[in-house]
C-alpha cells in the first residue's frame, strides 16, 4: 500500500473516533449534577428566569434529542455554542488560539533539541560525572510540578530581581521585545518538565543502542565516536523516542492550562478551564473536540515519520 | 471570583445611575438626576435630570433613554437577569424632554437603593436599538466617566477617559483592568510597580503593610457566611439538635482560621456593617443566641432531643471544593467527631452543590450570601417561603438555594411561619425606615431562634495600591471610586 492510501485510511478513521470522543464528552458533561443556567444564575435565582433560559437554550429538552441537534450541528461545522458567554466555541478558541500555540511551539522548540542533545550527551557519558549531573537536573525537572516552578521564578525574576514581569500575554506582532519578555518565565516553566522528559527517554534509548554488537564493530572500524554517536546510532535510536515525542505533544496541552492561569495568560487552557468550572457544555465539547483532533494528527503524524526514519517500514 | 463577573465590574464605570450612594453608604444621592424626586403619590415618582449629559456617542441624555433603560430589562421578552430585582417598577415614561415618571406597582423601600445600583444602568435608546443586545453588550454606551475602547477575553479591559463627562473629566486617563487568576501573582505585579492596584490575600497581608509604597485598606464584602442545616431531614429537622450545634464549637475560632483578621463576625444573619448602620440591638444578640463554646451544654441539649447515644446516621456535610469553606466544615466534623458522631465532609463542585441544595440532599453545608446594605437583602433572599412566590416551587425544588427549609418542617405551626413570611415580604414595601427597622429585628430575633444557620463570619476583602494613586478612597458602598461627587484620582510622579 502507498503512503498515500495509508494516510488517508488513516484520515478516514480519525472520524469514527471524533464521534466517540464527542459521544462520551457529551455524555458526561451531562452526567455532572446542575447545569449551566443553575450555575449562572447562582445561590436564590428567580425560578422563572431559570426555566426561560433553560428553554431559551433546549436544556430541558430529552438528553437524546439535545444529543442528536448537537451531532446535527457538529456535522454542519459547527462545534458549538457557549452559553455564558454567548458566543460560538470557534470564535472563542480561534481568539485564544495565538497564545497557547506559542507558548506551546516554543516550549517545544526549545525542549526537543535540548532534550536530544543532553540526553546524547549523557549516554555518552555514561556512568561518568556528565551523565549523573544530567541525570540529575532530568529527575528535578521531572519531579518539579509546573505550578511551583512557576512561582518560584516569578518570585525570584519578577519580585526579587525585578527583571522580567510577572504575568500577562503582549501579541509578537503589537510589541516583540515586551511579547518575548512576556514568554520567558512561562516557556522555562513549560519546556523544563518537557526537556526532562524526553532527555530520559533519549538517553535510556541511547545507551541501549551503544551497548549494541553493530557499535562494537564500528569502533573496532576506528570509526570517530562522534559519527558513531550521531550517525548511526542516534538514528537507530530515534525510533522509539518518536512514539513518545508525539505523545508528549498533549502533555503540553494539559500544561498549558496551569502555566496559563499563573501567568494570566489568555488561552486556550483557560477557557477550557473556566468552561469547565461554569459547567459550559459548548466550550468542553467544542474543546475536546479540538484536542482531540490535534492529539489525533499528531499520532498520525508520528505513524508517517517512522517510514522515514526506517525504510524497513511498509504500511499495510 | 469568577473571572466573568469581575470582567463585568468595569462596567460601573461605562454607565451612570439616576442615584448614587454616598461613600459611607449612609445617603443615597441623586447622580444622573438632578434632584431628589418628587413624589405624586406613594407608587408615583418624578425624576428631573441634568441638563446637557451627554452619551459616549455624543447624544444627549433624555428621558426617552431612561424609559427605554428600564423598559427593556422590564420586558420578559429580553429574558434580561435584571429583571427580578426591578420587578417592583410597573412602567416607567418620559413626560417631557428631561423628566421621566416611575410608575411602581407598590410602594418599595429599595426603591431609590435600586436605582443606585447596575441593574439600572441608563443606556442610550438609539444607539442600544440600533447595535442590539448582542452588538451592543461587546461594544457599551453609557453616559459614565470612562468609555470602553477594547476587551481581551481573559486578559483585561481598556476604558479610555472620557473628557466631556458631566461631573468633570476624570484626571486618570486611562484604565485597564487586568485579569490575573493568581492572587500572589497579582501581589508580585502590584509590588513590582506593574499594576497600580490589586487585592491581597489572606497570607501576604503583613508583606502588603510592609511595603513602604503601598496602601491598604480592608474592605467589608457585605456578605455573611456560615453553617446552614437541612430543617427538612432528621436529625437537624429538630431546633435542639441545630442549637446544640451552637455551643459544641468555638466560633471565634473558626473564623480566625478561616479568614484570621479579614473577617469579622456577624450576627442576625447580616454583616456588623448592616447591624451598625441600622442601629440593630447586635451586642444583645450576641449574649442570647452566639454563646460561648460548652460542649456539655451541647450534650445536654443533644439528650433532650432524643439523641443522647448520637445519631443513628452518618452526618453528611458538603462544603464547595474551597480551603477556607472546607476548613469550617472540618472544625465541625472534628468536634462532632469529639462527642462520638460521625460525619463525612464531601468537598463538591458549584454544580453539585446547588443541586443538592435545590434538591435538600444534604444534612449540613457552608453558606455564603452576599445581601448589600439593607436588611432585606438577606431575609428576602434566604428567609422568605418560596412557595409563596408567584409560581411556587419547581418540581422537586425543595429549597432553590435559599434557607427557607425551615417552612417545610413541621416544627413551627404552619400560621407562625406564614406569618414570618408575611413580615419579611411586608418589611420590603414600607417606606418608613423606623418601622421597617422594628420588623427586621423581630424577624432576626425569631430566625436566630431557629438556628437554620449559625452566622459564623462577613468577610472583609484587602485592597492594596500604590502611594502614586492619589485622593483615592475607595469604600464598600461606592460604585465609581475613582471619580465621583466626592473624589477624583489622579497619579502622582512618585
Amino acid at each position: 500500500m502507498s503512503i498515500y492510501r495509508y494516510s488517508a485510511r488513516r484520515i478516514l478513521q480519525i472520524i469514527p473516533v471524533l464521534l466517540g470522543v464527542f459521544s462520551l464528552t457529551f455524555v458526561m458533561v451531562h452526567a455532572l449534577p446542575g447545569n449551566p443556567v443553575r450555575i449562572y444564575l447562582g445561590l436564590n435565582p428567580s425560578q422563572s428566569l431559570e426555566q426561560e433560559l433553560l428553554a431559551e437554550y433546549g436544556f430541558n429538552q430529552p438528553l437524546w434529542k439535545q444529543y442528536l441537534d448537537y451531532l446535527w450541528r457538529l456535522l454542519h461545522g459547527n462545534i458549538g455554542e457557549s452559553f455564558v458567554r454567548k458566543e460560538p466555541v470557534s470564535e472563542l478558541m480561534l481568539a485564544r488560539l495565538g497564545p497557547t500555540v506559542t507558548l506551546m511551539g516554543l516550549s517545544y522548540a526549545i525542549a526537543l533539541p535540548s532534550a536530544l542533545l543532553l540526553g546524547v550527551y549523557a549516554a555518552a557519558t555514561h556512568n561518568e560525572l556528565g551523565d549523573h549531573v544530567s541525570r540529575f537536573f532530568g529527575l528535578a525537572g521531572l519531579s518539579t510540578p509546573n505550578f511551583w516552578l512557576g512561582l518560584m521564578l516569578i518570585f525570584i525574576m519578577a519580585y526579587q530581581f525585578d527583571v522580567l514581569p510577572a504575568s500577562g500575554y503582549v501579541p509578537f506582532t503589537q510589541d516583540p521585545v515586551a511579547s518575548i519578555k512576556h514568554l520567558i518565565l512561562p516557556v522555562i516553566t513549560l519546556a523544563t518538565a518537557q526537556t526532562a522528559t524526553l532527555m530520559r527517554m533519549t538517553r535510556s534509548s541511547m545507551v541501549e543502542e551503544l551497548s549494541k554488537d553493530y557499535v562494537q564493530t564500528a569502533r573496532a572500524y576506528g570509526l570517530p565516536e562522534r559519527r558513531i554517536l550521531l550517525k548511526h546510532a542516534f538514528r537507530n535510536a530515534l525510533l522509539p523516542l518518536v512514539t513518545i515525542i508525539g505523545l508528549q505533544l498533549s502533555f503540553l496541552l494539559d500544561g498549558s492550562v496551569v502555566i496559563e492561569q499563573i501567568f494570566a495568560i489568555p488561552g486556550m487552557g483557560r477557557l477550557g478551564y473556566n468552561g469547565l468550572l461554569q459547567q459550559d457544555y459548548g466550550v468542553i465539547i467544542g474543546l475536546n473536540i479540538f484536542f482531540a483532533i490535534l492529539f489525533l494528527i499528531g499520532v498520525l503524524i508520528t505513524d508517517l515519520a517512522y517510514a522515514y526514519i526506517d525504510p524497513r517500514i511498509r504500511y499495510d | 471570583m469568577n473571572e466573568l463577573a469581575w470582567a463585568n465590574s468595569f462596567l460601573h464605570y461605562v454607565f451612570d445611575t439616576l442615584m448614587t450612594v454616598s461613600p459611607d453608604g449612609g445617603e443615597i444621592v441623586p447622580h444622573l438626576a438632578e434632584s431628589e424626586p418628587t413624589e405624586v403619590d406613594e407608587t408615583t415618582f418624578d425624576f428631573k435630570l441634568r441638563e446637557g449629559v451627554m452619551f459616549h456617542n455624543g447624544t444627549e441624555l433624555t428621558a426617552e433613554d431612561v424609559a427605554y433603560s428600564f423598559n427593556w430589562v422590564l420586558n420578559p421578552d429580553n429574558a434580561s437577569p435584571n429583571r427580578a430585582a426591578v420587578s417592583f417598577i410597573d412602567s416607567v415614561e418620559a413626560t417631557d424632554t428631561y423628566t421621566v415618571r416611575f410608575n411602581l406597582k407598590y410602594p418599595y423601600a429599595l426603591f431609590k437603593l435600586t436605582l443606585a445600583g447596575m441593574n439600572a444602568a441608563i443606556v442610550p435608546q438609539g444607539a442600544a436599538e440600533e447595535m442590539g443586545p448582542e452588538e451592543f453588550g461587546n461594544n457599551p454606551i453609557g453616559t459614565g466617566p470612562f468609555q470602553f475602547a477594547e476587551h481581551e477575553s481573559a486578559s483585561h479591559v481598556l476604558l479610555e477617559r472620557y473628557t466631556d463627562y458631566f461631573l468633570e473629566a476624570p484626571n486618570i486617563e486611562e484604565y485597564r483592568m487586568r485579569i490575573v487568576p493568581e492572587p500572589q501573582v497579582q501581589f508580585v505585579e502590584l509590588a513590582t510597580g506593574e499594576l497600580h492596584e490589586a487585592s491581597v490575600p489572606k497570607n501576604l497581608i503583613q508583606k502588603a503593610r510592609d511595603e513602604s509604597n503601598i496602601t491598604t485598606k480592608t474592605i467589608s464584602q457585605l456578605d455573611y457566611n456560615g453553617l446552614m442545616f437541612n430543617a427538612m431531614r432528621e436529625p437537624f429537622n429538630n431546633r435542639k439538635v441545630r442549637e446544640a450545634m451552637q455551643y459544641l464549637v468555638d466560633y471565634d475560632d473558626m473564623l480566625q482560621t478561616t479568614k484570621g483578621e479579614l473577617g469579622s463576625r456577624s450576627y442576625g444573619f447580616m454583616p456588623k456593617s448592616v447591624n451598625e448602620g441600622w442601629d440593630l440591638p447586635w451586642e444583645e444578640w450576641d449574649d442570647q443566641y452566639y454563646p460561648e463554646r460548652d460542649p456539655e451544654r451541647a450534650q445536654e441539649l443533644l439528650e433532650e432531643a432524643g439523641y443522647g447515644d448520637g445519631f443513628d446516621k452518618t452526618i453528611h456535610m458538603s462544603s464547595l471544593a474551597s480551603a477556607q469553606f472546607k476548613n469550617m466544615a472540618v472544625m465541625l466534623q472534628n468536634e462532632l467527631n469529639n462527642i462520638g458522631i460521625d460525619s463525612e465532609v464531601q468537598e463538591v463542585t458549584i454544580g453539585q452543590w446547588l443541586n443538592d441544595l435545590d434538591t435538600g440532599e444534604f444534612d449540613v453545608t457552608i453558606y455564603g450570601w452576599a445581601g448589600g446594605q439593607d436588611p432585606d437583602g438577606f431575609f428576602y433572599y434566604l428567609f422568605r417561603d418560596l412557595r409563596n412566590d408567584e409560581g411556587g416551587l419547581s418540581e422537586g425544588i425543595a429549597g432553590n438555594a435559599s434557607a427557607s427549609f425551615l417552612y417545610q418542617n413541621d416544627e413551627v405551626s404552619d400560621s407562625r411561619m406564614q406569618e414570618v413570611d408575611e413580615k419579611i415580604r411586608r418589611a420590603r414595601r414600607i417606606q418608613d425606615r423606623e418601622e421597617r427597622r422594628e420588623l427586621y429585628i423581630d424577624l432576626a430575633e425569631f430566625w436566630q431562634g431557629q438556628y437554620p444557620h449559625i452566622p459564623v463570619y462577613s468577610e472583609q476583602s484587602m485592597l492594596a495600591w500604590r502611594n502614586s494613586v492619589e485622593n483615592y478612597e475607595p469604600t464598600a458602598f461606592l460604585e465609581q471610586p475613582l471619580i465621583n461627587q466626592w473624589n477624583n484620582a489622579y497619579l502622582s510622579d512618585g
